[in-house]
């Protein structure tokens, strides 16, 4: 398996943050990993270490909620892509959208519309070791 | 519903959740204080919104009955009958309380 980068953690809920934090960090898989409760943050964030030109600093995966009372998935995902210097750059990051319940409906079709943009699938929460593992290796393995 | 266990298990998956617990007892307490609030003046999107924010909290920690009786009252938001979701309140505080006792007994938390 590639060396994976790091990890962006956005979830309205700061334990949930706090026990995907732990869970990621046991598997000493990734880089960095840090983590938003508010989305709007989550995207000052990624813009302010895009700037300073050091791709290291930024997340190869996202995890992100997809119910958030700033903003869904879905809204974070457009204005990430309103971003014109990430989007138009070589930085593509993962994007794994976490939800409480599976998938149906409108955001389903959401999840699938933005795989062209980097959405790599989708983990309901509890996230667990295994969810990581076959992500990875759908996706970063050789 | 009472069928249910208060966590998956009476282990915990991973050690290190043991330190979380207490965080998240406490981010749940305040979040279903804010709940009462909203209830309280009929904002039930409001509802609707802390009761999903507490169901994925309550999932990752794997507390699942907390989790199935939040669920519920998330449904029951859906529908305006507040002497229904009045019900689902009280027994929600029920249940987190129990958890938080359970967990108390079989994970040493503070």
């Amino acid at each position: 398996m590639v060396e994976i980068g790091s990890i962006l953690l956005i979830d309205d809920s700061e334990s949930v943050n706090s026990r995907n934090y732990s869970l990621l960090g046991s598997m000493k898989l990734f880089g960095e990993i840090k983590a938003y409760s508010n989305p709007y943050q989550a995207i000052k964030h990624l813009e302010k270490d895009f700037n300073k030109s050091n791709l290291d600093l930024l997340p190869s995966i996202i995890f992100l909620d997809i119910e958030m009372p700033e903003m869904d998935a879905f809204d974070f995902l457009n204005k990430y892509l309103d971003i014109e210097s990430i989007v138009l750059s070589n930085y593509k990051p993962r994007i794994v959208i976490v939800s409480n319940y599976i998938l149906k409906d409108r955001y389903l079709d959401e999840t699938n519309k933005y795989k062209t943009y980097g959405v790599i699938g989708h983990i309901r929460k509890p996230i667990d070791k295994a969810d990581i593992l076959d992500l990875l290796e759908e996706n970063f393995g050789k | 519903m009472k069928d249910l266990p208060v966590f998956a298990s009476t282990e915990l998956t991973d050690e290190s959740f043991k330190e979380l617990l207490p965080h998240f007892f406490k981010e749940v307490m305040d979040d279903f204080e804010l709940l009462s609030d909203a209830f309280l003046v009929n904002n039930l999107n409001e509802v609707w919104r802390l009761a999903h924010k507490i169901n994925g909290s309550a999932l990752s920690y794997e507390a699942i009955r907390m989790s199935s009786k939040v669920a519920e009252l998330q449904e029951c938001s859906k529908i305006n009958d507040s002497i229904k979701l009045g019900e689902q309140m009280d027994q929600l505080k029920e249940v987190i309380d129990l958890s938080y006792e359970y967990a108390k007994q079989y994970f040493q938390i503070s």
